[in-house]
């Protein structure tokens, strides 16, 4: 049988003049390695089993008040008040070796051979777990057929790169002159070769693969061979293809490595910019300039100042569900107009609000879910009903109309149209991605022999509130329903192409619902307000770039990382800039274990 | 010459390869080589629908299975088939996750989270991969034909190596025609080259594995032993045998047509290059994806027969509509057809002096028995092809009246494609006791 298990995290944050922190019981830190007995609850699926929304939320840390409940009631268990409970002393988290991801990829093959040669490669598709493709990465093995997808990208990215006369100039930094001119094999092999392994390579490195060098110049009576085969040759190296952390145990923790200057230097990169470190970064890294949290801190201001955030990019657009849309097919009966081109540009709407809000020097974060602006083009304002004052190729900055009560990405069609079914929206998989993504809570699996059926038949088929109104009150079905079908019928509103709508089935929608600290909400404008001043958001959006950065779900051992970073970001006025330098300065960041689990 | 593989060279047919005057094994001596084949299909049947009503040597194809004799189409299947009935999963009741990995591993998942499993065992097939490869160039392959796969490894993919080692199914048709046919020349001085680079990547990944933590160090042994594979097919030359005719490129994208994948056409075509590619012994083993567990795939092209105003939902959404059940059984139907053409193109692919379904073990399977509750008992399980002998032929309708393991069949299977095992499944799902019913 499925292990039913719900496992939540709560604390309050500190104010300076407390000496710990508060925990609820049954407070848990995530799925990781070791599970002390008190961390995670069982439930049962009893009929009955007074679930809902228990607890109030009181994580208000506003006043010091300190917060009782906490979200404990799910399925009763827990029950109670808080226990004032020590963050543990920081314990690492595992080094998984991640390998790149195919947008990663891309971006290296990029750097190292130009746009060209990324344009020629086809590296193989990610794959997500628990939601997060930095975790597959992380823990799935390369196959057979993968590991060739590299092999033909390899050499197509090294015959596009040398074709290019913009690229190939930069990576031949010497002309080899015959087929055994070992020197210049190994000229180029150390310094290409230091970018793409994003550390300086060893002599009997170099030696390999200039030993490929020669052995292709010389069968194909060509020195530029000898460079193809060499380059396209570390391009199938693991120090290329996985993000390598094997650190050093400089005695700070015990049984614990401190990350190299030249692994935290691909660390930042590849998390804030999505390319190799610059030659740059590594040299300061080499120096030992990363060395100290403050070199971390001054080295990822610089990187936030002067680069393109794409890694950062990449991560929200995945969080915030914008991809999905393009995976995510819709019936052609009931929505014959939507189509690839909507789809691109509710992508490109997502990422612009993302850029807008997340990302934007000095903006708050919290934006992306309260912003009464969105960005679209003409294509989107047919899509939307909206009048056309834009054209297919420039979005335009526009005020939500103010009858379709929208705020922030939950209400933008790339989010509405990925937690939606073919043809109808999803209140279960909305509400689930609200208590799952956005406040970190965890909603068990359904029971493996659901059957709805059962279920007596709704009084009305009008609305999706009367259709899921007998999954409500089932105690079985409701423990778990009641805390996400509010949250997802907020958003009723917008059907599964993210249109708005007033009715449905002839009934007036009605969007209104409570939340967790018992205040109500009229609609998911003012669902996702409350989301955003919620402080388990603060420390959920602290949780995900802590994933995305480290290539683990946070440890028990990693508490007071997060704490961190998610005090960097409400003392920086929700900007990402102050959760990030928290970030790099944290001890999860910069320390790891080797020992891991299999499976964590 | 053939090309395969990557570069790994398909010779023309040697005299060893020719077979001897009856056509029943090569002129060596050596017994044509057994294929096993993993056909899936998604949420479920209509139980009542698919089981056929009598048992025993005398049974007819059920309304589901009528697909399977079809004289429009000329497609005469049914003596190639067994059905199975009334086996249950032992290793997890009810739902997708518990009956795929039951189903394809005799093991409960692993469950990481609400949307996330991964199997715990490896899967049948992989077992089988491991045992009868020989020194094919692929130990196994996984082909799909719907793109619409969702949630977590488990429900993603049909084999698995272990927990973390998920094969991926090759989609797109031009890709697997690229992969198992792809053309270099025989001399090209870069298929030593590039063994040289192998080598020299196989080096970094044992470094790399000793100074990381263990799971870590599974994972780069397991990538080392992938290197170790591709590296066996460019210096491996594949002796063709007779029926081995390299195929012609296909043209068809796997992209949907106004929202609709090509299903029909793209399954043509999968199933073709399939054939070719057990004919020409570039591979033994096959998982075969047509739709995946839950999964976002709809079948546009069905009659809909809606009692109220919804409109069309995907089939794993539709299974669990108790009032558009005769939807589900439209697309089970459709299903079948599906699968006719795939045996039928086994069928049809001569082989010495009979065809690739004689010397083939299929099973065709789903993860739960009706979509509609998740049952995992009474699963459907339709096995076609003679397995050189080993399987029942003309096939006979088996049905359990005590819900014996499915692990029973598997592990009847295994035996009949030459795999020496006593065992199949672990814990409650294992099983000792081959299902000896189907067994010729």
């Amino acid at each position: 049988m499925l292990s039913l298990r719900s496992r939540f995290i709560l604390w309050v944050p500190l104010l300076a003049a407390c000496e710990g922190v508060i925990r609820s019981p049954g407070a848990a830190t995530g799925e990781t390695q070791s599970e002390p007995s008190t961390t995670h609850i069982d439930v049962p699926y009893a009929p009955g089993g007074a679930g809902g929304s228990g607890g109030t939320s009181g994580v208000g840390g506003s006043g010091g008040s300190g917060g009782s409940g906490g979200i404990a009631g799910h399925g009763g268990a827990g029950g109670g008040g808080t226990v004032a409970e020590v963050i543990p002393p920081f314990s690492a988290g595992a080094l998984r070796q991640r390998r790149l991801r195919a947008w990663q990829y891309k971006n290296a093959i990029e750097d190292l051979l130009g746009s060209k040669a990324m344009a020629a490669v086809a590296p193989p598709a990610d794959v997500s777990i628990d939601g997060l493709e930095v975790l597959g990465a992380a823990q799935l093995v390369l196959s057979t057929s993968q590991a060739e997808a590299y092999e033909t990208s390899a050499f197509a990215a090294v015959a596009a790169g040398l074709a290019d006369t913009a690229s190939a100039p930069k990576v031949l930094t010497c002309t080899p002159k015959a087929a055994t001119d070992t020197a210049c094999f190994r000229s180029i092999i150390s310094t290409w070769g230091r970018r793409a392994f994003r550390r300086t390579l060893g002599a009997t490195e170099v030696d390999v693969w200039a030993q490929i060098a020669v052995a292709a110049a010389t069968a194909y009576a060509a020195p530029l061979k000898g460079v193809e085969f060499a380059l396209a040759g570390m391009l199938q190296s693991p120090h290329f293809l996985y993000q390598v952390e094997t650190g050093v145990a400089d005695g700070t923790y015990p049984s614990t490595q401190k990350l190299s200057g030249t692994e935290l230097a691909t660390r930042l990169a590849f998390f804030i910019t999505g390319h190799l470190p610059t030659v740059a970064l590594l040299t300061t890294a080499e120096a030992g300039g990363l060395d100290t949290a403050a070199g971390l801190e001054l080295e990822a201001s610089k990187l936030l100042a002067t680069q393109s955030p794409a890694g950062l990019r990449s991560l929200f657009s995945e969080w915030f569900s914008t991809r999905e849309v393009a995976t995510q097919a819709k019936d052609p009966n009931v929505f014959p107009l939507y189509t690839a081109a909507i789809v691109a540009s509710l992508q490109k709407e997502a990422e612009m609000l993302i850029d807008a809000t997340v990302l934007a020097d000095g903006a708050d974060v919290r934006t992306v879910l309260t912003s009464n602006f969105t960005f679209v083009n003409s294509t989107l304002q047919t899509h939307y009903g909206w009048p056309v004052t834009a054209t297919a190729t420039t979005f335009v900055k526009v005020p939500f109309p103010a009858n379709e009560r929208r705020a922030g990405f939950m209400t933008q069609g790339a989010f509405l149209a990925s937690k939606a079914n073919t043809a109808a929206p999803s209140s279960t998989r909305r509400g689930k991605f609200v208590r799952d993504m956005l406040l970190c809570e965890t909603i068990p699996a359904p029971p493996p022999n659901v059957n709805d059926t059962m279920l007596p038949q709704p009084t009305s088929s009008a609305t999706a509130r009367d259709r899921v109104a007998p999954r409500l009150a089932s105690g079985y079905c409701g423990a778990c329903h009641k805390r996400m079908e509010p949250f997802g019928l907020s958003l009723e509103n917008f059907d599964a192409v993210g249109k708005f709508r007033a009715q449905e089935g002839g009934a007036i929608i009605d969007a209104s619902g409570k939340f967790d600290d018992g205040s109500t909400f009229a609609d998911g404008a003012e669902l996702s307000a409350k989301v955003a001043k919620d402080p388990r958001f603060a420390q959920c959006f602290a949780r995900m770039v802590m994933r995305e950065a480290l290539g683990h779900v946070d440890g028990e051992g990693e508490t007071v990382s997060v704490r961190d970073v998610a005090q960097g970001l409400s003392a920086s006025g929700f900007q990402l800039k102050g959760a990030l330098l928290a970030l790099v300065k944290s001890e999860a960041f910069r320390y790891g274990n080797l020992e891991g689990s299999a499976h964590p | 010459m053939l090309r395969g593989a990557a570069g790994a060279a398909l010779a023309i047919p040697t005299l060893d390869a020719m077979l001897n005057n009856h056509g029943t094994a090569f002129a060596n001596g050596a017994a044509l080589p057994k294929r096993f084949v993993v056909w899936f299909f998604g949420n479920g049947v209509r139980p009542e629908s698919w089981v056929p009503q009598v048992k025993g040597a005398t049974w007819s194809l059920s309304s589901e299975l009528s697909p399977l004799e079809d004289n429009v189409r000329n497609i005469h299947l049914k003596d190639y088939v067994s059905v199975v009935s009334g086996y249950n999963v032992k290793s997890g009741l009810y739902g997708h996750e518990n009956g795929i990995t039951g189903m394809l591993s005799g093991a409960p998942p692993l469950v990481l989270s609400a949307d996330t499993s991964k199997f715990s065992a490896p899967t049948f097939d992989q077992i089988v991969a491991k045992s009868i490869a020989g020194t094919t160039p692929f130990p196994s392959i996984q082909l799909g034909v719907s793109r619409r796969i969702t949630n977590g490894p488990s429900l993603k993919f049909l084999s698995h190596k272990g927990p973390d080692e998920p094969l991926t199914p090759w989609t797109e048709p031009v890709d697997v025609f690229n992969r198992l046919f792809g053309s270099t020349a025989a001399n090209d001085p870069k298929n030593v080259l590039r063994t040289n680079i192998l080598d020299a990547v196989k080096g970094d990944l044992a470094k790399l594995s000793a100074k990381v933590g263990s799971a870590d160090k599974q994972r780069l042994d397991a990538h080392a032993t992938a290197i170790s594979e591709m590296r066996h097919r460019l210096v491996t030359t594949q002796t063709a045998p007779a029926s081995c005719v390299k195929p012609a490129a296909p043209t068809l994208k796997n992209v949907p047509v106004n929202g609709q994948e090509p299903y029909e056409a793209v399954n043509r075509v999968m199933s073709d290059l399939m054939a070719m590619a057990l004919a020409c012994d570039l591979t033994r083993v096959v998982s075969y994806q047509f739709t995946p567990a839950v999964g976002g795939h709809f079948f546009d092209a069905l009659p809909v027969p809606f009692p109220f105003n919804i409109s069309l939902y995907s089939e794993h959404e539709i299974t669990h509509n108790g009032n558009v059940q005769g939807r589900v059984h439209e697309a089970v139907l459709y299903t079948m057809r599906n699968l006719a053409y795939t045996l039928n193109k086994l069928k049809t692919t001569a082989e010495g002096a009979g065809n690739l379904l004689d010397a083939s073990c299929v099973l065709a399977t789903t993860e739960v028995s009706l979509g509609l509750d998740h049952s995992t008992n009474n699963m459907p399980i339709l096995i076609a092809g003679k397995a050189g002998g080993a399987l029942k032929y003309p096939g006979i309708h088996h049905g359990s009246t005590t819900g014996q393991n499915t692990s029973d069949v598997m592990l009847a299977l295994l035996q009949a494609v030459g795999v020496p095992a006593t065992s199949a499944g672990v814990g409650p799902g294992l099983s000792t006791t081959p299902c000896t019913a189907i067994l010729a």
